[in-house]
């Protein structure tokens, strides 16, 4: 029985934080508004790092990383609240694109890519169905698609005679309409739109989609974690030195049973994130969506024990509050998460 | 016991729905209903001002000599009630409900005469100087001090959370005026000018992207000595008055029910991604259902309160829970609003006014536009006007005798 992590592991998570540090609130409203959402010159930072990389297998010449490895790299991001879309452009089409000649400019980040696959009344289906490839040519409308505002490629999933299957298509390809639309945290993401777009043969079905997704939900529960690790931190900090009534708001016994919760969550959001990376057979689903229960009640109570401050733009409590609230949601949210557990049990 | 309103009430709760309906513009609808700040923009409450004023209708909380219309309790409640159901826009609280009643009970016959008829016709708009970066929940550590120069005060210091104060012409403020006496007895209430080189006001951007709050600073900012109300170290007593004020009657639940009952129609148009649409889903269903149930016994104890009122006896202790208790079921609403939306309610515009012709595009619908800006700047709920954490300590102590 062993919980520590290894001396690579090590390496990543420090390497992260070093990434991290020098980005404090301003700075991360200044990339927030830049092209795109987020600094591509950092984005190459963190390629060469080897931090996307550790996300691809070695035949794709990445440096194969396993689903721990990746999960400290999450949380370290959520820890330092990044901007940069490691998950959504880094991690998930690296576990996409596997095996085929887009991977290495994904890992070298030279391209950008990101998943377009949610539809207009689909809800948090991955089913494609209004979206749909007919004669090599690809029509329809895909919503909330990450990053769209900056990706430079999409894998997009459409519906071929009834099956999901994925096709890419950069950007730049002629039919291809993007209209971005900024959300929760931060980041701008489009509203993708398919006229007649030219497509190659798919690289993978349901069953590539549907993996890479639920490695994806870790990876998103790690980051919630490390948010949500964050935010206890400086409320922590903040209870110890914001005093009112002659006294740090942490002498009062309220709020010291409220921080007892608060830690009390974030170590068992640890606990059930070590338990999804660690078993196998793991529901990823399930466990995904109980951290994001827990973590969105964690961003909460950092807000209220801020007070007025919490509801700012200018502290990181708001900024991971939000980043929990998008992580909650993609590829489902707590309430069918569950539920699918239930079903499944 | 009996919850009906008498035939006189009914007949007065026609009068409002046929003025209503007859005056309130799909742009003042629109405005307050895309709208997901606390408060709403002059540009739409400016128009209904007036159409209130020209009514007799503005100044509910105020004595009818100062130009208030002199309904009873129960008449105030079914006005009340009748605009959150068709959705009029929420009016400039500041100086309507905080700072003209203060003015009618402690002002001097020339500070009626001259602030009174300019808060009813919208030619002042005011803001509220409370809260100082270290004096949140424990306000009477407040620092900022105005010190007496002739006919004048001379005024030094920092407001935070001052709501409009960058629409405002008038700051109603507390001031240490004794920095000797003890913390709530050194403390007054003065109305300052906000037009003037001494008061700087800067924005404060919330997590939803609105711009609602501001910290004000003054630097020597001046207000003439007859601006000063009531008498110099009464200002935590008409504080205390002004809170009072506001539990004077509530009437919270009706906007929260309609509020549900709007979720229940979007559920019915929200595709479910399986088989038909939300209103099916029962995990969703079964919390609005919850909620509902909350909201309808909130709005029994509301009534209650307005049966003491109505009778002539002071409201009760419950008058304590009123806040605590919207303020977490409106919370409640917004989490169900933005989860109902799926992907939809994760859009965040970065621009306002998300009404009329200026409004970003929304992806989806308007509603789901609306949800999470609602959802965001809804966590202040529970926050302003003593959070919920202070108010428990208050209700633990006063009502609870603990």
């Amino acid at each position: 029985m062993n919980f520590d992590l290894d001396e690579n592991q090590t390496l990543f998570r420090d390497s992260v934080e070093r990434f991290c540090a020098p980005v404090d609130v301003a700075t991360r409203t200044k990339m927030r508004r830049m092209d795109g959402g987020f600094d591509r010159a950092r984005w190459s930072e963190l390629a060469d790092l080897g931090l996307i990389g550790i996300a691809a297998d070695e035949s794709d010449g990445g440096l194969g990383g396993s689903i721990l490895d990746n999960s400290v790299v999450a949380q370290s991001l959520g820890a330092g609240l990044a901007v940069e879309p490691w998950l959504e452009c880094g991690f998930l089409p690296a576990r996409l694109l596997t095996g085929t000649s887009y991977i290495a400019d994904v890992i070298s980040g030279e391209c950008l890519a990101t998943l377009a696959f949610a539809e207009r009344g689909g809800r948090y289906t991955l089913d494609a169905r209004a979206v749909s490839v007919r004669n090599g040519k690809l029509n329809g409308e895909k919503t909330f698609v990450l990053a769209g505002g900056a990706a430079d490629l999409f894998i997009v999933s459409a519906n071929v005679d009834g099956a999901t299957k994925l096709f890419v298509v950069p950007r730049s390809a002629v039919g291809v309409d993007v209209r971005p639309y900024p959300v929760a945290d931060g980041s701008l993401a489009a509203v993708v739109t398919f006229r007649d777009a030219a497509v190659s043969d798919p690289i993978g079905g349901m069953e590539r989609l549907q993996s890479a997704v639920d490695e994806t939900r870790i990876m998103m529960a790690a980051e919630m974690v490390g948010c949500a690790q964050r935010l206890f931190k400086e409320t922590l900090a903040y209870v110890k030195t914001r005093e009112q009534f002659g006294q740090p708001l942490g002498r009062f016994q309220v709020i010291q049973h409220r921080m007892v919760d608060i830690y009390s969550k974030c170590e068992a959001i640890q606990s059930a994130l070590y338990r999804a990376v660690l078993q196998s057979n793991t529901n990823a689903e399930a466990a995904k969506a109980y951290i994001a229960e827990e973590a969105i009640w964690v961003g909460q109570q950092a807000v209220q024990l801020h007070g007025g401050m919490g509801m700012t733009d200018e502290l990181a409590i708001g900024h991971g509050l939000k980043r929990i609230l998008l992580l909650s949601k993609l590829f489902g949210d707590p309430a069918s998460g569950i539920a699918q557990f239930a079903k499944a049990a | 016991m009996d919850m009906s309103f008498s035939a006189e009430d009914l007949a007065f709760r026609e009068e409002v729905r046929d003025f209503l309906e007859a005056k309130l513009s799909p742009r003042l609808r629109e405005g307050a209903a895309c709208t997901p700040s606390v408060f709403v923009e002059p540009d739409i409450t400016r128009d209904w001002q007036s159409i209130l004023n020209e009514k007799g209708w503005l100044a509910t909380m105020w004595p009818q000599e100062y130009g208030g219309p002199g309904w009873t309790a129960t008449q105030k409640y079914i006005f009340e009630k009748e605009c959150a159901i068709a959705g009029a826009p929420a009016l400039p609280v500041l100086g309507l409900k905080l700072v003209g009643p203060v003015i009618c009970k402690f002002g001097t016959p020339a500070q009626k005469a001259h602030f009174l008829p300019r808060i009813l016709s919208g030619e002042d708009y005011w803001c509220q100087g409370y809260s100082e970066p270290g004096a949140g929940s424990d306000l009477a550590s407040l620092k900022t001090k105005a010190e007496r120069k002739g006919d004048k005060y001379v005024v030094n210091g920092s407001k935070i959370w001052t709501t409009h104060a960058h629409h405002a012409n008038w700051i109603f403020a507390l001031v240490r005026t004794n920095p000797e006496a003890k913390k709530q007895e050194g403390i007054s209430f003065l109305l300052i000018p906000m037009d003037q080189p001494g008061i700087s006001v800067t924005p404060i951007v919330t997590m939803a992207n609105d711009h609602e709050v501001n910290a004000t600073f003054f630097d020597n900012a001046e207000s003439r000595v007859e601006n000063l109300i009531g008498e110099e170290g009464q200002g935590w007593t008409i504080a205390k008055y002004l809170l009072e004020n506001e539990r004077g009657g509530s009437c919270a639940a009706p906007a929260l029910l309609a509020e549900l009952d709007r979720i229940e129609a979007w559920a019915k148009e929200e595709p479910s991604g399986v088989n038909g649409a939300m209103d099916h889903d029962p995990i969703l269903m079964q919390r609005l259902a919850r909620l509902r149930m909350e909201a309808q016994a909130f709005e029994i104890t509301e009534l209650r309160i307005l049966a003491e009122l109505a009778k002539g006896r002071p409201a009760g202790p419950q008058t304590s829970l009123i806040k605590l208790v919207s303020a977490n079921i409106r919370q409640s609403i917004d989490e169900l609003t933005v989860d109902l939306f799926a992907y939809d309610g994760l859009q965040l515009p970065t621009s306002r006014p998300l009404y009329g012709n200026e409004a970003p595009e929304p992806v989806g619908s308007r509603e789901a536009q609306l949800a999470l800006p609602t959802y965001l700047n809804g966590r202040a709920w529970t926050i302003f006007g003593g959070s919920d954490e202070v108010q428990k300590t208050i209700i633990a102590k006063q009502v609870l005798g603990l």
